[in-house]
């Protein structure tokens, strides 16, 4: 029998007692992330590595490596949050079950931008020194490890409203911001190049990726607006303000990041056009959180539709069909 | 498929030891592997030759590689090989690529083909029904060009170029049927759809082998003809029986014709130039160039992208776009498109006719998509690229299906594209998660067993 039946404040040791779920939305997370697994080297990479060295021009090998250079230490610290900042407060054996899930989706994203890196081959050093060059990414990062500290350098008393509030800035900045922000940018970033026929397996890799990041934006979703359910007293006007505040700061730097990124438009893209797309996000997660929007914003990027949104029919023998789901029940009659 | 119907075990053999049984099919197939099987149980193979499983477990475990991959393609040999015209002149071992090229090979042939399709939209008339004179023009025209690569072409190796020279075989198929079909106001879930393939895959296949009778009356038959069925009079949809026969069971396929195929056969007799003649190709890029649907394949939905060797585009139903623009309707509904992913079934302010008229290709019945191709197989010498789309959550979801593809006659099933449970958040469209959940949760919450979600001490905030 389960004895703890809140997300948190059970036993954070107690062997995991699953069933009856409490929440039952955290294991059909858990049950599509299963299905969506994929592994990185299966994605083709040959088109990519001709394209890096005879298609791009310099800009456009600067930006992919700028870009690269903010998911791939961004993957990892959303790792660590999970792992160290969450995973030991949220008890709930089934939001656990995805935390651990996810940590694996986080890791093996770290490993695909890796192999991607060392297939075309891309200048590792300046990948990695990314968020030294590049202050702007810096920023996103300082701000995503300032989230991370609050937690993990003063451990909040969940018992209190003040550690309850900044335990849910944790989960608004990592779900909400780093996931459903700054990564969705990345997204329409990396995206474009396909639109010119570029760069092909790095955009079946952001198709994986983008499957997992929307899921794991959609538990988080989930989780934060059951804490709210069970905490109805951390809903206060001040946590509100707070919050839309924090995504207000993030699509401020966010916009910074990208007019560094992209300071000449690249064929397709242009800064100005990302950071309308960004308004247009971020108007979205506010109104997920109830917040109402901000920006009011109209989509500059109808071509996402044909990115994103359509089903997309893959002719087998000449690219990755990214549309299967594996780990069904293997029974007969 | 049998031993799965029977529920039976299968025998999996070494070639090594067994290699007869590689050239045989049919009931000469079925003897010899009965044979093999009583060798291996008095232990007179070596234990590393064979190897015994549960049929029905086999081939359950095909149907979970189809569902998670889309592959294997599965092929049937003993309708490949006992409706091949060129059975006298060596078996079937194995399909091309695409599975519609149903051609012999052996150590010293190895079987080439050339392919072209007809474009049906070219070929209608005012009223939308086929110009069958049109269609006779293009089909003679194709007939002579197929027949002249064959001479022209070059050959990868010797053995490809004497294969090649030796039968003479070329594939004519088509492309533009549901493009047609939507046009003559029909779904491919209507009868009258697989009425429509029947026909017009007769007039092909006879406009087909009379120009190759004429090429042969011109040019001399085929190097082999006197060996191949064509030589005995025969004719593709004549071998039916002989499969019937095979198998000991009725094929069901309906047997009706519609030309005058008794004075064709007379001339056949004399002389065809191509030892094959007909395979429906995919045309997966070259429908796309063409712009119309490929082959014999529905629309994958009203709106969907493609994605090539050349990049992602996107692709939609022009009739329907047509049919809601003359009703005035299109402006109003086209974002909706985009949302429900080009399913008209959620749209209410479309008419439910024209719902129903345009289905997604997952809302078309497999047995519908299987009728068709078997009518039109009935006609084709060689092969038929069959694609299969499906919403299956447990791969044994499919294993009738693929059992009646095989009773029906065909020679092959091609890809299963199996749809996503998952979408991703959509990038253009308003959505609030959070007000509005997204539908896959709905769905997969609504799979979990009740014993799994029930609080025995009524804990659960939903039982009190």
């Amino acid at each position: 029998m389960r004895t703890a039946y809140g997300l948190i404040g059970g036993d954070p040791v107690e062997p995991a007692r699953l069933f009856p779920l409490r929440y039952p939305w955290a294991y059909a997370h858990v049950q599509q992330a299963k299905r969506n697994t994929w592994f990185p080297e299966e994605i083709p990479l040959h088109d990519d590595v001709r394209d890096w060295h005879e298609r791009l021009s310099d800009e456009e090998r600067q930006a992919v490596e700028q870009m690269l250079g903010f998911f791939n230490p961004m993957e990892s610290l959303v790792t660590s949050n999970l792992l160290m900042a969450l995973y030991p407060y949220l008890t709930a054996p089934e939001v656990r079950l995805y935390l651990a899930r996810q940590a694996w989706e986080e890791a093996n994203h770290v490993m695909a931008f890796e192999t991607y890196i060392k297939t075309l081959p891309v200048d590792r050093e300046r990948v990695f020194r990314a968020l030294e060059d590049h202050p702007a990414a810096a920023a996103k990062a300082d701000f995503q490890r300032r989230l991370a500290d609050e937690i993990l350098h003063h451990r909040p008393d969940l018992n209190t409203l003040e550690g309850r509030g900044r335990f849910l800035r944790n989960l608004v900045g990592f779900f909400v911001v780093l996931e459903g922000i700054f990564f969705y940018s990345g997204f329409a970033f990396a995206l474009s190049f396909r639109r010119r026929n570029l760069l092909r397996g790095l955009c079946t890799l952001i198709d994986w990726v983008l499957k997992d990041e929307s899921l794991h934006l959609s538990f988080g979703l989930h989780l934060i607006l059951a804490f709210l359910q069970e905490h109805p007293e951390v809903r206060t006007p001040e946590l509100g303000a707070t919050l839309r505040a924090m995504i207000l700061e993030a699509v401020a730097l966010e916009e910074a990041y990208n007019r560094a990124l992209l300071p000449r438009p690249l064929l397709g893209l242009s800064a100005e056009a990302l950071n309308r797309y960004v308004r247009y996000i971020a108007d979205r997660r506010l109104e997920e959180l109830g917040l109402g929007p901000h920006f009011h914003e109209a989509n500059p990027f109808r071509w996402l539709a044909a990115e994103i949104d359509l089903p997309e029919q893959v002719n087998f023998f000449e690219a990755p069909n990214v549309n299967y789901e594996v780990g069904r029940p293997r029974t007969w009659g | 498929m049998r031993r799965v119907e029977a529920d039976a075990d299968w025998y999996l053999f070494d070639p090594l030891y067994v290699g007869d049984l590689v050239d045989l099919y049919g009931e000469a197939f079925r003897q010899r592997y009965q044979g093999y099987i009583e060798a291996a149980e008095r232990g007179e193979l070596p234990r590393r030759a064979w190897r015994k499983v549960q049929a029905r477990a086999l081939y359950a475990k095909i149907l979970a590689a189809l569902v998670e991959t889309g592959h294997p393609w599965l092929t049937f040999k003993d309708s490949s090989n006992i409706r091949s015209m060129l059975r006298e002149i060596g078996v079937i071992h194995s399909l091309n690529l695409c599975t519609e090229v149903a051609l012999p090979t052996n150590v010293d042939e190895i079987a080439v083909c050339n392919l072209a399709s007809v474009n049906l939209i070219r070929h209608l008339g005012r009223d939308g029904e086929l110009d069958e004179a049109a269609l006779a023009r293009t089909v003679r025209t194709a007939m002579r060009a197929l027949d002249n690569v064959i001479d022209l072409n070059l050959y990868p190796s010797e053995r490809a170029r004497r294969s090649n020279l030796l039968n003479r075989p070329v594939g004519l198929g088509l492309m533009g049927f549901a493009e047609w079909i939507a046009r003559l106001g029909l779904s491919m879930n209507d009868p009258e759809a697989a009425e429509r393939a029947d026909r017009v895959v007769e007039a092909i296949a006879y406009e087909a082998i009379a120009a190759s009778v004429a090429l042969a009356r011109e040019r001399g038959p085929f190097p082999r003809f006197d060996r191949s069925e064509w030589a005995k009079g025969r004719l593709p949809f004549d071998t039916l029986e002989d499969l019937e026969r095979a198998r000991g069971a009725p094929l069901p396929v309906d047997r009706g014709r519609r030309r005058d195929w008794e004075e064709l056969r007379a001339a056949v007799r004399q002389g065809i130039r191509n030892g094959a003649v007909m395979a429906i190709a995919p045309t997966a890029t070259i429908a796309l160039i063409a712009g119309t649907s490929p082959s014999l394949e529905p629309y994958y939905s009203n709106l969907f992208t493609r994605t090539t060797l050349s990049g992602r585009f996107i692709e939609f139903n022009p009739v329907l776009v047509k049919t809601l623009k003359e009703m005035g309707l299109w402006e109003q509904v086209r974002e909706r498109l985009v949302e429900t992913q080009g399913d008209l079934a959620p749209i209410a302010e479309i008419p439910e006719p024209v719902r129903r008229r345009f289905p997604t290709a997952f809302q078309i019945r497999p047995e519908a998509l299987l009728e068709i191709t078997a009518r039109a197989q009935k006609w084709v010498d060689m092969g038929i690229s069959r694609n299969l789309y499906l919403v299956v959550e447990r791969p044994d979801e499919l294993a009738e299906i693929y059992l009646q593809a095989w009773r029906m006659g065909l020679k092959a099933t091609y890809y299963a594209y199996i749809a996503p449970r998952m979408r991703p958040e959509p990038a253009t469209l308003r959505v609030n998660k959070a007000a509005q959940r997204p539908g896959w949760v709905v769905a997969a919450e609504g799979q979990l067993q009740a014993g799994d979600l029930c609080s025995p001490d009524g804990l659960c905030e939903a039982c009190q």
